[in-house]
């Protein structure tokens, strides 16, 4: 059985700072002004990725260098679809509840 | 030398290759690259407590994931019918026939210490709640271990906070409250014979109150630790230089236990670590690696 397709606010923020481009979890957390933690923000990438959301690479370290690569994320097209149906969804209700209203 | 080596090398022991490398590693990496771009001690406290949080997160994940629940369910109930096969051994050998337990005690044996002291615990039904707990957790987890191979090692966490926990609760409460309860029941019987003995006068035997200040096992870890702090009491109003021979030692005995008491947890902890161990290198997939 397929798991139902759910996009939280942490999410679809995470989606929103990933418009421009790659970017590093740290940086994510510093863009969200607030908003991201950096004790779950690689936990919740983690969980996007396994989603298919998102998709993530290594940096390459330049010669030489010590200490862990870092890790940049990327949305997928199939992340930004979900991101579109699920936003045209959730406008749709809106416009639903307030038409009963 | 960069700050969060140490910390990876820990984590890469406890958690899976998965969880290391695509949460715990970047954290760490994102961790390494502010220290190395700002050198801001505040930033780096802040990073490390980011990387335990994702940390704390990533074992809680592996400890409750399915096959942890499963190895977990395996390892207590393995551990519940260890516990039983050892009180059933305690009662067959020291409850069923008082003769027995008796010409035992008698015996005199040139008993090593520990055994000797197995012997008197059993007297009160405490051997296997004192002894038996701590030793339990080592077969559980070797049996649990080489049936199921390779486990996440987050799933060992709980399972040893559980050995050290059962271990403190039996040997410092449990124990020490069914020695009190037996004790008392014991001293009730005497104090009733007493009153009726063949021998006796009119107002029969004095049975002086019974006291637990002198007897270690009864005592639970708050007794003990605040016995074992208390200089010895002067008990005589009347010879106030007196202390009484029970009195001149109890601090040290009391010392004695709470050491006794410590070590049963480090037993508890060595024997889930050997059970572990020899469980993974005599599980099936150490054997086909091995091949």
């Amino acid at each position: 059985m397929h798991e139902a397709i759910r996009l939280s606010g942490t999410e679809r923020l995470i989606f929103d700072l990933l418009r421009e481009g790659e970017s590093f979890g740290l940086e994510l957390v510093a863009r969200s002004q607030g908003a991201l933690k950096r004790g779950t923000v690689y936990v919740t990438l983690a969980r996007m990725e396994d989603k298919g959301y998102l998709t993530s690479r290594t940096e390459a370290l330049p010669h030489g260098a010590i200490g862990l690569p870092r890790r940049l994320y990327q949305s997928t097209a199939y992340g930004v679809s979900v991101l579109k149906i699920w936003t045209r969804a959730e406008r749709a209700l809106t416009r639903l509840r307030t038409q009963e209203a | 030398m960069r700050p969060g080596n140490a910390l990876h090398r820990m984590i890469r022991l406890t958690c899976s290759t998965e969880h290391v490398e695509r949460v715990l590693g970047p954290a760490l990496a994102d961790l390494q690259y502010e220290w190395a771009t700002s050198k801001n001690r505040w930033e780096l406290l802040w990073g490390y407590l980011a990387v335990w949080r994702s940390w704390g997160a990533c074992l809680l994940d592996e400890a409750t994931s399915p096959e942890s629940r499963s190895f977990g369910a395996t390892v207590l109930g393995r551990f519940a019918l260890t516990v039983a096969g050892l009180a059933a051994i305690e009662f067959v050998l020291m409850h069923s026939s008082f003769a027995l337990r008796r010409q035992l005690l008698l015996l005199n044996l040139p008993l090593p210490t520990v055994l000797g002291r197995v012997v008197a615990a059993a007297m009160y039904d405490t051997a296997t709640l004192r002894y038996g707990v701590p030793i339990a957790i080592g077969p559980a987890l070797f049996y649990a271990t080489r049936r199921t191979g390779r486990v996440a090692p987050a799933v060992y966490v709980p399972l040893l906070i559980f050995a050290i926990f059962g271990t403190v609760t039996t040997s410092g409460w449990i124990a020490p409250a069914l020695v009190r309860r037996e004790a008392t029941r014991q001293h009730e019987r005497f104090v009733a014979w007493a009153a009726h003995a063949p021998s006796s006068s009119v107002q029969g035997w004095y049975v002086p109150p019974l006291e637990f200040s002198s007897f270690q096992p009864a005592k639970s870890w708050p007794e003990l630790l605040h016995s074992a702090a208390e200089p010895p009491r002067h008990e005589f109003p009347l010879m106030p230089q007196y202390v009484a021979p029970g009195e001149q030692i109890r601090p040290a005995a009391d010392r004695r236990e709470v050491v006794e008491r410590i070590l049963l947890v480090v037993v508890a902890v060595s024997a889930a670590m050997a059970g572990a161990t020899l469980g993974r290198l005599t599980s099936n997939d150490s054997k086909q690696a091995a091949l």
